[in-house]
């Protein structure tokens, strides 16, 4: 599974990919350390992510802003997106789910929450949900 | 922090403007007190000059009173002696008779009197008369015409010798006569009386030995005084004119600048200054002086009420001056305390939005410590030896602490982030709420938990039930050993607040200590001891004080401590 990482902060990321290959998503992992990037490897040609796990904290185009202008893209309404980010505040959750955010998840702290969180997602994601790319329009 | 602005500056020192304001006042009625003094002093010297002008143009006429007095007598002698010369020339210019003599002398009440040729032999006498009568004389009145001596004896007569000149058949001839001194004297005083007008005027006819010949007085006509020594010595001694005193009285005294023509004889009159300086005297004299003495007067109080008037609006300037500094200073007062006030404010939302920064910014690389401390823990957990393990393990529980730091900072900071919104709150349900929270605790440690009801607040209910949490928990935790810990939660209603306290057994807190235990991270204890960061009685204390109360410690009758802080009360119990 095509997992598409948007995380600036290095060790987070580094947590996140040994969390995520503890819970068996670590075979396709993409990653991408700011919002352009991110927007980059989402509008060029080729194969989707299948997820994207989005933080907001973002330097230059923020996290919130990656999710506005995918939604905006007729291309990428579907991409399914999870919020995985430490903020916990309203404004943020309404945020991201008036944005269509698919999940809004708080990223804890510790290695073992961390992991717990990614075998979550695991198994909702890959293991219980249908995702719109089984379907390509 | 001080701003001297050149207003703080010239209000710095009022005294100093206003001695200046007063010293000008002073200096101000100096000069117009000299100013007036000096003018006053003009008019006092020329009243002065003119009076005593005055007096003297006084005195001067009076000298002209004596010439006049004797002139008068003169031209009387002159007649007497003229219209005798004619009588005499025609009954002694021939042959001369003693008998002829004898009884002229009877009517001329003469004592003695002879007709002598102007050899000085005698023609004829009567009987008993001096060879040398009038001898003297003789020169004088055969020259002149008429000679009068001084007073002079006869025996025991005292008498005046005369001699008168006049043609007889053989060439001059005179007539020499000694007559009684009365004779002359009432002459001469009759003569006087009618000079003598002015109030205490005197006149005296002196001889040439100063013997009083005659005399008038107007204040005693029939009986004059004599004339003073003083004035007789003076007159003798060629004085034509001066003061001189009697009985008390000055008097101003004047002789005729010669003497009675073929005599040694001094007219004088006399006057006392007061009568003399009538004119320029009395209200004449000192009217002019009191009018002046007023003006002074008059001046000089408004030389006074000028200075004290300026002395009073220098006084009410410095007053001014002092209010107005004083009035700047707490206006700069007030300035700079809004001043510090903000700053401090600011320092203030500097401080909490720094604390929150930077816990918000630690948070990410804590996050990573304790993400690839406890990754290591997994992963590596007994593949490496056993002090690796238990090093990561110290590693994983620094962490944690640092980690609870940061999350109680970070409560502590959004304590005022946002306003206060007071809603009524049911404190019960809170109570509830905590004390299900708090439930692990409570059944660790199997602690007693007891409640009064406690009512409505007004407040927002996270932060105090943040407040409640904090100071049960406490009770709970801070207990010794082997006792079990009883916390009993009650409240009081009055004056529109609600005072809620929490009682415990605890091993109590000293009341040295009370300052620190509000302060942020302050414990008094290590965390081996009791766990915690020491932020919680800090956040509550935030909390109360923003609800517009105060949270107070106080040692629990029988051991432990009460914690009681005050709310808005709210709703009806």
């Amino acid at each position: 599974m095509k997992v598409l990482v948007v995380e600036d902060i290095s060790s987070d990321a580094i947590l996140l990919r040994e969390a995520l290959r503890d819970a068996g998503m670590g075979d396709e992992l993409v990653y991408a350390n700011d919002g352009n990037t991110a927007l980059e490897l989402l509008q060029a040609e080729g194969p989707l992510p299948q997820l994207v796990l989005l933080d907001l904290n973002l330097p230059g185009i923020s996290g919130h802003e990656v999710l506005d202008r995918v939604r905006s893209d007729p291309r990428l309404t579907q991409l399914p997106i999870v919020v995985l980010t430490t903020s916990g505040a309203p404004r943020d959750i309404a945020y991201a789910y008036a944005h269509r955010a698919n999940a809004y998840v708080r990223k804890p702290n510790g290695f073992e929450a961390l992991s717990a969180v990614a075998r979550a997602i695991r198994d909702f994601w890959v293991r219980t949900a249908t995702l719109p790319s089984a379907y390509p329009a | 922090m001080v701003f001297s602005t050149p207003a703080r500056m010239a209000a710095d020192h009022p005294d100093h403007s206003a001695q200046r304001l007063r010293r000008r006042g002073i200096r101000l009625a100096v000069l117009f007190l000299l100013f007036a003094g000096g003018a006053l002093g003009v008019g006092a010297w020329q009243l002065a000059h003119s009076q005593s002008n005055a007096r003297k143009q006084l005195r001067r006429s009076y000298d002209n009173r004596s010439a006049t007095v004797a002139g008068v007598l003169e031209s009387l002698f002159q007649a007497a002696f003229q219209q005798g010369a004619a009588t005499n020339a025609k009954q002694f210019g021939a042959k001369v008779t003693q008998a002829q003599l004898v009884a002229y002398a009877r009517q001329s009440q003469a004592v003695f009197l002879a007709v002598v040729r102007s050899d000085g032999t005698v023609v004829a006498s009567t009987p008993g008369t001096p060879p040398d009568l009038g001898k003297a004389l003789l020169p004088t009145a055969l020259k002149a015409g008429i000679a009068i001596s001084d007073l002079t004896t006869i025996g025991k007569a005292q008498v005046l010798e005369s001699a008168s000149g006049f043609k007889g058949s053989d060439g001059l001839r005179a007539i020499v006569t000694a007559s009684p001194a009365q004779l002359f004297s009432a002459f001469l005083s009759g003569s006087l009386a009618k000079q003598v007008t002015a109030k205490g005027d005197a006149a005296y006819v002196l001889d040439g030995n100063g013997k009083v010949l005659g005399a008038a007085s107007e204040a005693n006509p029939k009986h004059p005084e004599p004339p003073d020594p003083t004035l007789v010595r003076n007159v003798q001694a060629g004085k034509h004119s001066g003061f001189y005193d009697q009985r008390g009285t000055q008097r101003y005294y004047s002789s005729a600048p010669h003497v009675l023509p073929g005599t040694r004889w001094h007219i004088v009159v006399s006057v006392p200054t007061s009568s003399l300086y009538r004119t320029a005297s009395g209200t004449t004299r000192w009217l002019p002086w009191v009018i002046l003495g007023v003006l002074g007067a008059a001046l000089l109080a408004i030389g006074l009420l000028m200075q004290r008037a300026l002395e009073a609006s220098a006084k009410i300037a410095i007053v001014n001056a002092q209010l107005a500094a004083s009035q700047e200073r707490l206006r700069e007062r007030a300035v700079e305390l809004q001043r510090s006030n903000e700053e401090l404010q600011r320092s203030n939302a500097d401080l909490e939005q720094f604390a929150y920064v930077a816990s918000h910014d630690l948070s990410a690389p804590l996050r990573a410590v304790a993400g690839f401390s406890q990754l290591l823990g997994v992963r590596y957990k007994g593949k490496l030896d056993g002090d690796a393990d238990e090093f990561i393990r110290h590693m994983q529980d620094g962490v944690a602490r640092m980690q609870g730091i940061i999350d109680d900072l970070l409560a502590y900071s959004r304590v005022d982030r946002s306003d206060l919104e007071p809603e009524p709150i049911d404190l019960d349900a809170i109570l509830d709420e905590v004390l299900h929270s708090l439930g692990p605790d409570i059944a660790e440690r199997g602690a007693e938990v007891t409640r009064d009801p406690l009512g409505h607040a007004l407040g927002e209910a996270g932060q105090l039930s943040q407040v409640m949490q904090n100071l049960i928990a406490n009770g709970i935790k801070f207990t010794a050993e082997g006792v079990t810990p009883k916390v009993h939660v009650s409240a009081q209603r009055g004056g529109g607040r609600v005072r809620v306290s929490v009682r415990d057994n605890g091993i109590g807190i000293d009341q040295d200590h009370v300052e620190r235990i509000f302060k942020m991270f302050q414990r008094l204890h290590t965390s081996d001891e009791y766990p915690g960061t020491g932020i919680g009685l800090a956040i509550s204390q935030k909390i109360v004080e923003r609800h517009g109360g105060a949270i107070v410690m106080e040692p629990a009758p029988g051991g432990g401590t009460v914690f009681t802080f005050d709310v808005p009360a709210g709703g009806t119990a």
